[in-house]
């Protein structure tokens, strides 16, 4: 564990993260006051990240070529997001079981 | 010396044959120009190298070791200039950097070039395109990369800072190899060592403005 978060230490990583969950986050939101909160949770690390990248893909495409020159591409980039929105999935799922 | 080979390049779409068996070398000192009229394929050709478009076929070898092209990117052996602008324009000139290099050591290299200091806190979307296309070369020029494509590395520059890019560019060229297109010939003819055109799918090798004047890349009278 220790290792995957020293090897996403890295801003650009965390640029694209934000970027791609800037459009995850409103979608998860509406799927969880629609459908309640434990499917926002899921909605997140799931869906979510496919319409952060369609997102991302319709406003932000000549971006990708800062990620291509740092040695990233598009499946390393979306594992990276998959990966942390899943670890924030899971803490919001045992604050969630502790309140309930 | 460090070595580009790019062998069995065949491109098309449809049944339009773009690029046809097209070989190609460029070593570490070189800077190579591609000519060609708008949808020969020379962007698509920097970009087969590069590895965002798919070929037909291609073979590349750096340094005689084949390099398969899903592994150009991870491999960071080749950086590309986009045509368009590729940098978040919601952020200052002095966020982008360390976006590129961690590394206090080669941020400074970027933040003490020619010029930078007058622009460092201005957002990217609002510098002109001069600092905007020099800001990004430098970017790519000083990552790791031994071999650079620039699509367009001219386009709607400013006088004043084409004359920076091409120190730049010569300055880079000491220890990269550089393969460039752009329409702005007399630029191009002043800093490369070779030229090839692209016309009818095929590389011809160019030595002067007389030739693409005989390739029909130039009318007589321009």
């Amino acid at each position: 564990m220790t290792i995957i978060i020293k090897r996403m230490y890295n801003k650009a990583i965390w640029k694209y993260f934000w970027d791609i969950n800037v459009f995850n986050i409103p979608f998860s939101l509406i799927i969880g006051l629609i459908s309640g909160l434990l499917w926002s949770i899921i909605i997140f690390s799931s869906l979510g990240i496919v319409i952060g990248y369609l997102g991302y893909k319709t406003f932000k495409n000549n971006q990708y070529y800062v990620y291509y020159n740092l040695g990233l591409t598009k499946t390393s980039l979306l594992k990276k997001v998959w990966l942390l929105n899943m670890i924030i999935s899971f803490l919001l799922f045992l604050i969630y079981i502790i309140i309930r | 010396m460090d070595v580009l080979e790019i062998t069995n390049l065949n491109k098309s779409y449809g049944k339009k044959i773009l690029l046809k068996n097209i070989n190609l070398q460029c070593k570490v000192g070189e800077i190579i120009g591609a000519f060609g009229r708008n949808g020969t394929g020379k962007s698509t050709l920097l970009k087969l190298i590069f590895g965002t478009v798919k070929a037909d076929s291609i073979h590349i070898k750096i340094n005689s070791k084949t390099i398969f092209p899903n592994d150009i990117i991870s491999s960071k052996k080749i950086a590309y200039l986009p045509q368009d602008t590729f940098l978040p324009k919601e952020q200052k000139v002095r966020e982008i950097i360390p976006l590129f290099f961690p590394n206090g050591e080669d941020q400074d290299k970027i933040f003490y070039s020619p010029q930078v200091s007058s622009f460092e806190k201005t957002k990217v979307g609002k510098l002109s395109l001069g600092q905007l296309r020099y800001l990004e070369l430098l970017i790519i020029g000083n990552l790791s990369h031994t071999f650079l494509m620039l699509d367009e590395p001219f386009s709607m520059i400013e006088p004043i800072y084409k004359d920076v890019i091409k120190d730049l560019l010569l300055k880079l060229k000491k220890s990269k190899g550089i393969i460039l297109t752009d329409h702005y010939y007399n630029d191009v003819f002043e800093i490369t060592n070779k030229n090839f055109i692209i016309r009818d799918a095929k590389k011809i090798e160019i030595v002067d403005k007389a030739d693409l004047i005989k390739y029909e890349y130039l009318k007589s009278n321009q």
